[in-house]
């Protein structure tokens, strides 16, 4: 039996979207990453079944699909879509701007599972616990990375890292 | 200060939260305008995204059962993966019938019940009214008739289709998870028409790990006929009027 795929975009689709368009900060690129997360899903359902959570599992993914799409912005610029205009993102934890100006500096200065960390704890406030068990690391691992990636910041701290403090 | 993470607002706007969870989210809203700002931007989300129709790549990504007519169900791939550029390969307008032969559902034959041979990975099938027949390579097709692609699995994870006319002019019909079909063999999902213009006309099946853009396809095969990083298969037919 296979997974109905377009029962679980109808019941998530608007949380992928969403997350696309906050994380891109682009309509197209978001709407071809939503496709790319329901293609996954449709290729990985076995592992998709196993999960307690659709929406912690579909967060993820999508959260890793728009990770990996920006990394591929950084390496190949000749790639990118047309200028967006601004996106106003309002269910995050910072502004869009401030969520953009995040997401420049974790690529630039963090490693692939510090990156994931620090959009969960800043973008989306989850607490280092909550990090941890999305991660599948501890609350305590979650918290050194976050700290080391702070202290590369330190000579000269972009305001959302002085405004947030949870 | 702690709130709400974004997830946990989804969690509980999907319901997965238990009653006590629940309780503590809700004492929390009542006194945080920021979270509950924040969850009524879901929901507003939400609202705008139930009046947008399900895209046709979803709906193509539904189980297949019970089997719709193979034709049909390749129709549904068309528009995304065809697009209104009107090249060498021209799409089924949809909703069209294929042959006459082939409108009776009871006379289509399944989708892959034979292989032309074992050491090709991808092969060209033609519509004929008694059901689709392999192409060899060099075949002489005419316009209108009905192409399907089909491969054979690879250890790739994503199969990109691309097709390039007699002018060297590449273009990429699609990239699609690379399914494992019956006796290892899977359809293209979607066919293709041919036009009227002679000439030479060639198909690429590329398999690659990871999706690559259709850009970087263009370009590599235009330029060497196969692409880095990637397995390529083609196949290529002679256009006749």
């Amino acid at each position: 039996m296979s997974l109905d795929v377009e029962n679980l975009y109808r019941r998530y689709g608007d949380m992928v979207l969403g997350r696309c368009r906050s994380l891109l900060g682009n309509d197209a690129e978001a709407q071809d990453a939503m496709q790319e997360v329901f293609l996954k899903v449709h290729r990985y359902q076995h592992s998709f079944r196993g999960e307690a959570s659709p929406t912690t599992y579909l967060f993820k993914v999508t959260t890793t699909t728009c990770l990996n799409r920006m990394r591929t912005r950084r390496r190949k610029p000749e790639e990118l879509y047309d200028e967006p205009p601004p996106i106003q993102v309002e269910d995050t934890m910072l502004t869009s701007s401030a969520t953009r100006d995040l997401l420049n500096q974790v690529l630039a200065l963090a490693d692939e599972g510090t990156q994931q960390a620090i959009l969960y704890h800043y973008v989306d406030g989850m607490t280092h616990r909550e990090v941890g068990e999305v991660l599948g690391v501890s609350a305590a691992a979650i918290r050194k990375r976050i700290a080391t990636f702070r202290n590369r910041l330190k000579d000269n701290p972009p305001p959302w890292l002085q405004e947030v403090d949870w | 200060m702690s709130h709400l993470s974004t997830l946990t607002l989804n969690r509980y706007r999907y319901g997965e939260l238990d009653d006590r969870e629940v309780a503590t989210l809700r004492t929390h809203l009542d006194g945080c305008d920021q979270c509950a700002a924040r969850l009524q931007a879901q929901e507003n989300n939400r609202a705008a995204f139930e009046l947008s129709p399900v895209p046709d790549f979803i709906s193509s990504l539904a189980p297949a059962e019970p089997r719709a007519a193979w034709w049909s169900r390749w129709q549904v791939w068309l528009a995304p993966a065809l697009g209104a550029a009107a090249l060498v390969l021209i799409a089924l307008p949809s909703g069209t019938a294929p042959t006459d032969g082939l409108k009776d559902p009871d006379r289509v034959p399944p989708e892959i019940t034979q292989t032309k041979g074992a050491k090709d990975v991808l092969e060209a099938w033609l519509e004929t009214d008694r059901g689709p027949r392999p192409l060899a390579e060099g075949a002489e097709v005419g316009p209108g008739a009905r192409i399907q692609l089909r491969y054979r699995q690879t250890a790739q994870a994503w199969v990109t289709f691309a097709g390039q006319d007699g002018t060297g002019t590449v273009e990429v019909y699609g990239t699609f998870p690379a399914e494992v079909g019956e006796q290892g063999w899977q359809a293209a999902p979607f066919a293709l028409t041919l036009d009227d213009t002679a000439g030479i006309q060639k198909f690429y099946a590329v398999f690659t790990s990871d999706p690559p853009t259709p850009e970087s396809v263009e370009l590599s095969l235009a330029k060497e006929g196969t692409v880095p990083g990637g397995e390529t298969e083609s196949i290529q037919l002679n256009k006749v009027r």
